[in-house]
C-alpha cells in the first residue's frame, strides 16, 4: 500500500494525510468489516458501481470485491490465489478479479490486508456481465443470497421507431420498482426500517463527493498536471469509492483536493519537466502499477484522464447529481445514465461506451482537447472484455483522426500477462513518435 | 425423394456457406423481403417472422473464414464468434441484412452493436436487452414492454404493423417447429445409433436460416426416415455435452467425440431449442413469449436465474438421456461458459458423473487431440470404471 501511494516524484509536496486517509480507507476496510460484523451489522459483497448510498442507509458493510482483487494484485501478492483457483478448475482466460477472489475463498478468507468476513448477501449490479458470474460463484461458496439490481442499456440510433423518452421513463420505472424491492430486502435481512431521511443525507453527501472529485479530476488540465491520473488518481479512487456517501468521504477529498491545489501553487507535477500528456483508458495493470507509468514519466509523460474516473461519482460528473426532492427516481437515473454511457439520450459523459450511447470516437476527441493531451493509451486487459472489448476498433477511428496511440495489452491482477521488456519496447518507441511528432509540428509552425 | 443422407449433405452445405445465398435468394425472390439478423444466444424469432421477414442468426463464420479485419478491430483475448462476425460484417458478406439485433449476453458480445454499427455503413442495429434476473417479479412485465420496442423497431423495418393475430400465428409456427425438435432430440436419446449428434446439429442449425413453414417439413421428413435407418448399436459411452450455448464448434470437432462415444443431449444451438414448452397461444402473444423465456426456458450460461442453480438443468438432462458421462466444453475466451465449467464439474463431481474438460474454438483445425482424449476418456469408463 505505501509503495502504491507514493508520489512518483521528488519535486512533489509531501501527501502524508492523504496517504493516511487512503490507507484508513482501504488497508483497513476487513478490520472494520470484522467490527461492524461483532457490533451485529450484515455484510455486503458489492461491486464498485453499487447502489451503495442505499446499503449504507441499512448500516450494511461493505466490502467490495474488486477492491480486494486489486489491492491483492497491487502488493504483488495475487498469483498464489489466482493459481489456487486454477487448481480448483477455474481458466487462465477468465478475470483475474474473480479468480483471485476465488482464491481468497479457498484460503480460509485469508488476505494479505486481513482476514475478510462472509457476505450476508450479495448485491450484483449489471455494469458488466462478470458480476452475474462473480455473484453466482461467491453463492456457490457463501450459500448467500443474490439481489441483482438491473438497469437496462439503450442503443443509440438516428432514428428512434419508438418513444425514447417513453422508454427512459418505463425504465426509469423498471429501476425504480427494483430499488423498492431492494429496500424491502434490506429491511429484512437487518430488521431495520427504511429511512428515507438518511438515505437523502447519503446522497447529499455523495453530492458532495461528487462535486470534489469533478474539481479534482478537473485539475490535470493544468500544465504541469499536479498528479499522474494512473498513479495517484487511482489511489484516489480507490479511497473515494470506499468511503462513498459518508462524511469521511467528503474530508478524505478535501484533503487531496488542498493537497493538489499546493502543487499547484508551486507549480510542481509527477515528473521534473512535463512533456507529453496522455490519457489512459481502461483500469490499470495493478501488479505493476507503478512500473508502467514510470516508463512514461522516464520521457517526460504524464497521464492527465482516464474515463474511469467517472466511477467515484457514478456518472454524476457534468453536471449530474442526485436530485434529493426525489430521491429514488433520481438514484435510477444515476444508475441508468452512469458514465459507460448506456443512455442515448445523453452523449457519452467522458467516459469509454462500449455499448448504447454512441458518440464515443468524438468523446475521446473531446477528451484530448479538454485536457490538452497528445496521445491516449489503451491498455487491453486480458481479464476485462468489457473495459478492453472495443479497443481495437476506437484505435482503428481515433487514430484515423490524426491521434497518437498506443495500445497495451497486460492484465488487472494476473502478473503472468505481463512482458516488462516488451511493454519498455513499445513505451519507447511511441514515446519516440511522439517527440518526432511534436518536432514536425514545431518545426511547422515555425516556418509558417 | 431424397434420402435421410442427402438432406443432411444439402442442409450442411447450406449451413457451411458463409455467402448465404440460400438467404440471399429467399430475399430475392419477393418483392420487399427482409431478413433480420441476430446475435446468439436466443431471440424472439416469431416477431421477425410475423412481420414477414426472415430471422437468421449469426453464428460468425466458423472455421471457413480467414479473420483479417476481425483481429484488427479486437484485441486478442475476445472469443471466435465475435471476431468472425465482426469479419463478416466488415467484409460485406452481411450486406443483404436489414436489421442485425446484438444482446448484452456477455462481455465480449456487449460490444457487438456498437461495433458493427461503426464500421458498417448502413447497416441498422439495435440491441435487445433481457432481463438481468429472470426471477425477478419485474422481469416478465419489463420484457413484455422490451418486447413491444422490439415489435415497433421490427415494423420501421418491414414498414407495416405486426398485428397481434400475426405473432400468435408465428408462435403457433415455431411451436410446431420446437415440437419436432424436441421430438429429434428424444429419438437421439433413445437411439443415438439411428441419428448422429452431427445430424441432429446440423438439421437443428438449418432452421436458423429459413422460415419455419419450409423448416418444419423439413424435419418431418427427417424424423420420418431416421427410424427407417438399418444401423445398429454399438458399444460407446453414453455422453451429454455442454458448453456450445453461443460460439459453435466445428462439425468435426462433434464427429471427433461421436468417434468415441454417443453423444445423446447437448447445448449446441441452444437458442434454437430454448422454450421448454408450447408458448401459449391465447391473449396477450407478448406477454407469452416473455412469460416463456423468463419461466419455461432451459437453463444457459448467459442467464441469470437464482430460482435454480444451472448444475440441477445439467444433472436433470444427464438423467433424462441416462448419461454416463458428461463433456464440459466451453469456447476458448468464453467467460460465462468457462466461470459455469467448474460450477458445472463440481456438482458433477458431487453426483460421481464423470466428466471431461476441453476447450473448442470454431476456427480450430486440429481434431487428433480432441479424439484422443474423448477416447482415452471413454475406454477409462468402459474398462476400467
Amino acid at each position: 500500500m505505501k509503495e502504491q501511494i507514493q508520489s512518483s516524484s521528488p519535486t512533489a509536496p509531501p501527501t502524508e494525510g492523504v496517504r493516511q486517509e487512503t490507507k484508513s480507507a482501504v488497508k483497513d476496510a476487513f478490520a472494520d468489516a470484522w467490527l461492524a460484523k461483532e457490533r451485529g451489522a450484515k455484510i455486503c459483497y458489492t461491486y464498485v458501481l453499487g447502489p451503495i448510498e442505499l446499503l449504507r442507509s441499512f448500516d450494511i458493510h461493505l466490502v467490495f470485491p474488486e477492491i480486494s482483487s486489486a489491492q491483492m494484485a497491487a502488493k504483488k501478492t495475487a498469483l498464489p490465489y489466482i493459481q489456487k483457483a486454477e487448481d480448483y478448475g477455474y481458466a487462465a482466460d477468465t478475470c483475474s478479479y474473480v479468480t483471485a477472489d476465488v482464491g481468497l475463498y479457498l484460503s480460509d478468507m485469508k488476505h494479505p490486508l486481513g482476514r475478510v468476513p462472509t457476505p450476508d448477501l450479495v448485491l450484483n449490479d449489471t455494469l458488466c456481465n462478470t458480476y452475474y458470474k462473480w455473484s453466482e460463484i461467491t453463492q456457490d461458496f457463501h450459500k448467500c443470497p443474490i439481489f441483482t439490481l438491473d438497469h437496462p442499456v439503450r442503443m443509440a440510433r438516428k432514428n428512434y421507431p419508438y418513444d425514447l423518452e417513453a422508454l427512459y421513463r418505463e425504465d426509469r420505472a423498471y429501476v425504480v420498482d427494483q430499488i423498492e424491492r431492494l429496500i424491502a430486502t434490506c429491511e429484512q435481512l437487518t430488521g431495520q426500517k427504511f429511512d428515507m431521511d438518511r438515505f437523502r443525507a447519503n446522497l447529499d453527501l455523495a453530492n458532495r463527493m461528487g462535486a470534489l472529485w469533478c474539481e479534482i479530476i478537473d485539475k490535470t488540465r493544468n500544465r504541469p498536471s499536479p498528479f499522474d491520473a494512473v498513479l495517484e488518481g487511482y489511489n484516489y479512487m480507490g479511497g473515494a469509492t470506499t468511503l462513498k456517501g459518508t462524511e469521511e468521504g467528503v474530508v478524505y477529498l478535501e484533503k487531496i483536493k488542498g493537497d493538489i491545489d499546493q502543487r499547484i501553487e508551486m507549480g510542481v507535477g509527477p515528473v521534473p519537466e512535463e512533456k507529453f500528456r496522455l490519457l489512459w483508458m481502461s483500469a490499470p495493470c495493478y501488479p505493476y502499477f507503478r512500473k508502467i507509468p514510470e516508463m512514461f514519466h522516464k520521457a517526460g509523460a504524464v497521464f492527465v484522464y482516464t474515463p474511469q474516473f467517472m466511477q467515484p461519482t457514478r456518472g454524476t460528473y457534468r453536471m449530474q447529481q442526485y436530485d434529493l426532492s426525489r430521491p429514488l427516481e433520481s438514484y435510477a437515473e444515476c444508475l441508468m445514465d452512469y458514465f459507460h454511457a448506456r443512455n442515448p439520450r445523453k452523449p457519452p459523459q467522458w467516459s469509454m461506451g462500449w455499448v448504447g450511447g454512441g458518440g464515443e470516437i468524438d468523446n475521446q476527441l473531446q477528451l484530448m482537447e479538454h485536457f490538452g493531451a497528445d496521445g491516449i493509451v489503451y491498455h487491453a486487459i486480458k481479464s476485462c472484455r468489457m473495459n478492453s472489448g472495443s479497443l481495437a476498433d476506437f484505435r482503428e477511428h481515433v487514430s484515423r483522426r490524426g491521434v497518437s496511440i498506443l495500445m497495451l495489452e497486460s492484465d488487472i491482477a494476473d502478473p503472468r500477462f505481463f512482458s516488462e521488456a516488451q511493454t519498455r519496447n513499445r513505451i519507447d518507441a511511441f514515446m519516440e513518435g511522439l517527440a518526432e511528432k511534436k518536432l514536425l509540428r514545431s518545426q511547422s509552425v515555425g516556418h509558417a | 425423394m431424397k434420402t435421410i443422407d442427402e438432406i443432411v449433405q444439402s442442409c450442411r452445405e447450406t449451413i457451411e456457406d458463409n455467402s448465404f445465398t440460400t438467404v440471399r435468394e429467399w430475399k430475392k425472390t419477393g418483392s420487399g423481403r427482409k431478413v433480420v439478423g441476430y446475435f446468439p444466444v436466443y431471440f424472439p424469432v416469431e416477431l421477425i417472422a410475423a412481420g414477414g421477414m426472415l430471422p437468421l442468426a449469426i453464428f460468425g463464420g466458423g472455421s471457413r473464414i480467414a479473420v483479417k479485419r476481425g483481429d484488427a478491430h479486437m484485441y486478442s483475448f475476445m472469443c471466435s464468434i465475435c471476431k468472425t462476425t465482426a469479419e463478416l460484417a466488415l467484409g460485406g458478406q452481411l450486406d443483404f441484412l436489414d436489421l442485425f439485433v446484438g444482446h448484452p449476453i456477455c462481455d465480449a458480445a456487449r460490444h457487438m452493436p456498437s461495433l458493427l454499427e461503426r464500421n458498417t455503413e448502413g447497416l441498422d442495429v439495435d440491441l435487445l436487452y433481457y432481463p438481468g434476473s429472470i426471477a425477478a417479479d419485474v422481469a416478465v412485465p419489463y420484457l413484455r414492454r422490451e418486447y413491444a420496442r422490439v415489435r415497433s423497431l421490427l415494423e420501421a423495418v418491414c414498414g407495416h404493423a405486426i398485428p397481434d393475430e400475426a405473432i400468435r400465428e408465428s408462435i403457433r409456427e415455431y411451436n410446431d417447429v420446437r415440437r419436432l425438435l424436441r421430438e429429434l432430440y428424444d429419438l437421439r436419446r433413445r437411439s443415438p445409433w439411428l441419428v448422429s449428434a452431427v445430424e441432429s446439429y446440423v438439421l437443428t442449425r438449418v432452421g436458423t436460416l429459413m422460415p419455419a413453414r419450409d423448416y418444419a417439413p423439413l424435419l418431418r421428413e427427417a424424423l420420418r426416415l431416421f427410424p427407417t435407418r438399418d444401423h445398429r448399436r454399438i458399444d460407446k459411452i453414453r455422453v451429454v455435452y455442454e458448453g456450445a450455448f453461443c460460439e459453435q464448434p466445428p462439425i468435426e470437432f462433434i464427429r471427433a467425440l461421436e468417434e468415441a462415444c454417443y453423444v445423446v443431449d447437448d447445448d449446441f444451438l441452444v437458442g434454437a431449442r430454448f422454450l421448454n414448452d408450447d408458448v401459449a397461444m391465447d391473449g396477450d402473444p407478448l406477454l407469452a413469449l416473455a412469460e416463456a423465456y423468463c419461466n419455461h426456458s432451459t437453463y444457459c450460461s448467459t442467464q441469470h436465474d437464482p430460482r435454480r442453480p444451472k448444475s440441477n438443468g445439467l444433472i436433470a438432462k444427464c438423467r433424462a438421456a441416462d448419461a454416463q458421462a458428461v463433456i464440459l466444453s466451453p469456447a476458448k475466451f468464453c467467460e460465462p461458459g468457462l466461470d459455469d465449467q467448474v460450477h458445472f464439474m463440481k456438482r458433477a463431481e458431487a453426483e460421481n458423473m464423470p466428466n471431461l474438460q476441453m476447450e473448442f474454438q470454431e476456427r480450430m483445425k486440429d481434431f487428433d487431440n480432441v479424439r484422443v482424449q474423448t477416447e482415452t476418456f471413454a475406454e477409462a469408463l468402459l474398462f476400467y470404471a
